[in-house]
């Protein structure tokens, strides 16, 4: 029987995208993993055509955006473990720039997509407005707000 | 060097640092690999949806064949909508080849297709005594199709009196919905997608 998708290829294409933005919404490596891992699961279930490779970026990294959030939201996570004391224990290792690592995962879930794929993916306001289904103007607000959040983080600098 | 500037020379390096700080290691990568691998070969729906839609383009046209050539050597069992299509398609057909006999047969009883679209038969005229599919128990179509009439339902339609009879084939399975009017003894009968009225070739006098 034919393959519905060639899921290791779209794996190794956007793994380590789905996997950022996992991380930047959960905070840890372990729950950027389980993350990603259910995105490309949902993929595997539910095959779909994409026209090329950034519509099928822009399918995971929503629906990573969608998992996340809804994970963020979950009962379960929030009875388990605060959101403060996972940030402290993932941000506090010594590999990473910390004080910016910890400035951006403080940062409201709101403003995470909007960041990591202007600033980061190096999407356009008007392509992230479209991939996430809101208005441009909100996607600017969100960036400018975001900055914002993240220079009073970062000390001013 | 403005807000924007400051920010792209100062943050955005940092930020761009931070989300490379993100990435997954190897490790990370191989362990969910082999994770998506396992998942994959337990996933019940491992089919391309190109595969399925390669079989449906060859499967239509299929499907589509056997209902016609199912409607030529007259099957039971069709449903309904298809005997219906298949009415209406033959119906156009006649219209090429049998025109001219319905058109007589208006003629004969002074009727044309205006005067019925122009006088539909309300509920009011409606014959006493025994019902249509009593008096009229076969119709057949302008294809040569023998129908016995089993329901004709008169009323209001569209603001105006109207008829819609179904009628069933000789098997007993397959039946067709058009629209029926009478006049002289004589059933008239459109099909729901040809705008001519035919008449019916046999009529049974009101005495059977």
């Amino acid at each position: 029987m034919k393959r519905a998708i060639d899921i290791e290829a779209v794996f190794r294409r956007h793994f380590a995208t789905v996997y950022r933005l996992c991380y930047s919404y959960l905070g840890s490596a372990s729950d950027a993993e389980d993350a990603a891992q259910s995105v490309f699961v949902k993929l595997l279930d539910h095959p779909r055509e994409f026209a090329d490779h950034e519509h099928e970026k822009a399918w995971l990294i929503v629906c990573a955006s969608n998992h996340c959030k809804d994970e963020l939201k979950s009962a379960r996570r929030t009875r388990v473990v605060a959101m403060g004391e996972r940030l402290e224990a993932s941000v506090g290792s010594n590999d990473h720039p910390d004080e910016t690592i910890d400035a951006v995962l403080r940062l409201p879930s709101k403003y995470k997509d909007c960041i990591y794929l202007h600033y980061y993916e190096g999407y356009k306001t008007a392509e992230v407005a479209r991939m996430l289904g809101i208005p441009a103007s909100t996607v600017r607000n969100r960036l400018r707000e975001a900055r914002a959040l993240l220079k009073d983080s970062l000390g001013g600098s | 060097m403005d807000e924007h500037e400051r920010w792209d020379a100062e943050v955005r390096p940092r930020l761009v640092a931070a989300y490379d700080s993100m990435s997954p290691s190897a490790d990370a990568t191989e362990r969910v690999l082999s994770r998506l691998r396992e998942a994959e070969i337990a996933s019940p729906k491992v089919r391309d949806p190109r595969a399925d839609a390669s079989m449906l383009r060859f499967l239509l046209p299929l499907a589509a064949c056997v209902v016609v050539a199912a409607m030529l050597l007259r099957l039971p069992g069709l449903p309904r909508d298809a005997a219906s299509d298949a009415a209406s398609d033959a119906a156009s057909v006649a219209e090429e080849e049998g025109a001219a006999i319905v058109e007589d047969d208006l003629a004969e009883n002074g009727l044309a297709e205006e005067a019925f679209e122009a006088d539909p038969v309300s509920a009011a005229e409606q014959p006493s005594g025994p019902t249509m599919a009593e008096r009229y128990p076969l119709v057949v179509t302008p294809e040569g199709k023998e129908l016995r009439v089993e329901r004709v339902f008169s009323g209001e339609l569209d603001g105006e009196g109207a008829r819609e009879a179904v009628a069933m084939s000789e098997d007993g399975e397959r039946s067709v919905a058009c629209e029926t009017i009478e006049r002289n003894d004589i059933i008239y009968v459109r099909f729901s997608d040809s705008p001519r009225w035919y008449s019916t070739a046999r009529k049974v006098p009101h005495s059977q």
